[in-house]
């Protein structure tokens, strides 16, 4: 694998990302001229609050396919209107990617589907001390698993996570060195990349290491090789075997641009930027906060932008510890809207945009724990559907928090 | 009769509330609804010995159950600690926590409480990676995390970090076996 240090590339793009942080700096403030001094990033944003109503069924639902559990609510393609079960008796969850990856992505016909799912070998007991699991001890074994127009539901790979489509029907995801993930035992893997028949699977990765397949951009596989002891990583383009460049360290991809050419990146915490996919190229960014931006504890602007959002035409949109984010990367990166999940105490993850003011994604529901909570809240969770115009959106019908219910998309471009 | 068995279901009651081991010390940390304003504490079973509450910070964002987030709720086994740990992103005085699965499913792994220092329990780089050393305590944007537990490594105050003080706790009492996350002090 053809790698840049990570050091090397920070030295080589800290006078262009001083810069051009500087430069977006001044823009805001000039931007301000006449409002008064307005520093920081989400400053000239409009705020916003979500209204919310619960609904039996959401529009998006007649058009977008989905699952819930096991089963799979066919919206497009040939099978569109059915239900089918998938997942082979497994969960169709993803256990060890969360949102990192979409849990079931979809071809551009959307007929095929493919999908992660997960066997639970050892249970976590609340309240033991360690969850009861010792070092070593077996935990689930995941699995990729394809669905087609004809009814197939098939496993492609035991021991295999973050499944990718991309547009030409190519199929990557991360195969494990062995089938079983163990409770503080590093899941390595390599990057296999095949068709979506299920033939002619290659290795893409010459070593082994906790990768995350993303998505496709035109030909290029957009992966995560997470760093050692942590959940940060480093984003890479794959172009074939034994072949990557770096596009952007210790960072995460926020979205992919409708042509491919681009990524909407957060990188390290507080920088957010647009990275060529041909050259890892920072065409432009923008910082949260720090020095003459923004408190680092600012209650207004996002302390960082979660990965798994979209992009449509000019517009992203990314989940945020303070609401939904909107921006527009048409000059530069600007904040749009920062706009309040009431209700959804995590915010709308994966929120993906159909068209400039409407979006689809999931949410948990109820409300952060409060004193005395030792617990993480096993929270229930829905697909929604928001409109940004109007600041409202639909909750569609709540599912018991290990029920996944999340749209069937595909990030790839 | 009834006194009696209602003490003991009270003192089983209590011990249950919280897991114990005889001798070991644990810690605490609570989130306080902030990503770099939690608090953090060292205690140990059977006598007083409950450090000062120290702040501390955990990820960067709050959906617990995702990666780079803050650390979910619940107790956490502490397989090691190093006060000279190695590693490429994160060095010195460090104790690992045991992986954590939420109730949906999704697992978070690579937890540890640790600051920003080197192997020999200094400071370098202060300034490089765009302003954030890795091995450097510059500022409290340092509190946030990519889903760890992060204790300051500066100032240094009669000689002693906040880092170094919870550090002297474990080594002068009893190594700390397990962690509680809690949601607010």
């Amino acid at each position: 694998m053809a790698t840049r240090k990570r050091g090397r590339r920070r030295a080589l793009v800290g006078t262009i990302v001083l810069g051009a942080a500087a430069s977006v700096a001044g823009m805001i403030w000039l931007n301000a001229a006449g409002a008064g001094s307005a520093p920081e990033p989400a400053a000239l944003a409009t705020k916003g609050t979500f209204k919310s109503e619960q609904v039996e069924r959401l529009a998006a639902e007649s058009t977008h396919s989905s699952i819930r559990g096991s089963e799979l609510k066919i919206s497009r393609g040939e099978s569109k209107g059915t239900h089918e079960q998938i997942g082979g008796g497994e969960e169709v969850i993803a256990a060890i990617t969360g949102s990192l990856a979409p849990v079931a992505v979809e071809s551009h016909d959307g007929d095929t589907i493919v999908y992660s799912s997960w066997h639970q070998i050892s249970h976590p007991s609340p309240g033991a001390i360690g969850q009861g699991l010792k070092v070593g001890q077996p935990v689930g074994v995941p699995s990729v698993r394809i669905h087609d127009a004809s009814g197939r539901d098939e496993l492609i790979e035991r021991g295999a996570y973050s499944p990718t489509l991309s547009l030409d029907g190519r199929v990557a995801f991360v195969r494990g060195e062995s089938d079983t993930v163990r409770q503080n035992v590093d899941y390595a893997g390599r990057i296999m990349v095949g068709r979506a028949d299920g033939t002619s699977f290659e290795s893409w990765t010459s070593e082994s290491a906790r990768y995350f397949t993303y998505a496709w951009a035109g030909s290029t596989l957009i992966a995560y090789k997470a760093l050692p002891e942590s959940e940060a990583a480093d984003v890479y383009a794959f172009t074939g075997p034994a072949s990557s460049r770096l596009l952007a360290p210790e960072a995460f991809v926020i979205a992919i641009s409708p042509d491919a050419s681009r990524l909407l990146v957060t990188v390290g915490r507080r920088m957010v930027e647009v990275v060529r996919v041909a050259d890892g190229a920072i065409e432009a960014s923008m910082t949260l906060d720090g020095t003459g931006v923004a408190p680092y504890d600012s209650p207004t602007t996002p302390h960082a932008l979660m990965f798994a959002g979209s992009w449509y035409g000019d517009r992203v949109v990314a989940n945020s510890d303070i609401g939904l984010v909107v921006l527009n990367v048409r000059d530069g990166i600007k904040i749009e809207s920062v706009l309040k999940t009431p209700g959804s105490p995590t915010g709308i993850t994966e929120p993906t945009l159909l068209d400039d003011t409407h979006l689809i994604g999931w949410a948990n529901l109820g409300s952060l724990p409060g004193r005395g909570a030792k617990e993480e809240p096993a929270y229930d969770n829905a697909l929604v559907e928001c409109d940004l115009a109007t600041q409202s959106c639909t909750v569609g019908t709540p599912s018991a928090s290990r029920i996944w219910t999340r749209w069937v998309t595909n990030p790839s471009r | 009769m009834k006194r009696l068995v209602l003490l003991t279901i009270s003192a089983l009651a209590l011990i249950l509330s919280v897991p114990t081991q005889a001798n070991a010390g644990y810690f605490f940390y609570w989130r306080n609804n902030s990503l770099i304003h939690g608090s953090f504490d060292y205690n140990c079973a059977g006598s007083t010995c409950n450090s000062p509450i120290y702040r501390a910070g955990s990820g960067s964002g709050t959906n617990a159950c995702q990666h780079n987030n803050w650390i979910p709720l619940g107790n956490y086994n502490i397989p090691f600690h190093n006060d000279h740990y190695a590693g490429s992103l994160i060095q010195g005085r460090v104790w690992r926590l045991s992986d954590y699965q939420c109730s949906n499913g999704v697992r978070r792994t690579e937890l540890f409480v640790h600051s920003e220092e080197t192997s020999s329990n200094g400071q370098a780089g202060c300034g490089s990676n765009g302003g954030d050393g890795p091995f450097c305590w510059e500022s409290t944007n340092d509190y946030y995390s990519n889903g760890c537990i992060k204790i300051a490594r500066q100032p240094v105050t009669n000689g002693y970090s906040d880092l170094g003080r919870i550090d002297s706790w474990v080594h002068g009492i009893s190594p700390a076996t397990w962690l509680q996350v809690y949601a607010q002090l």
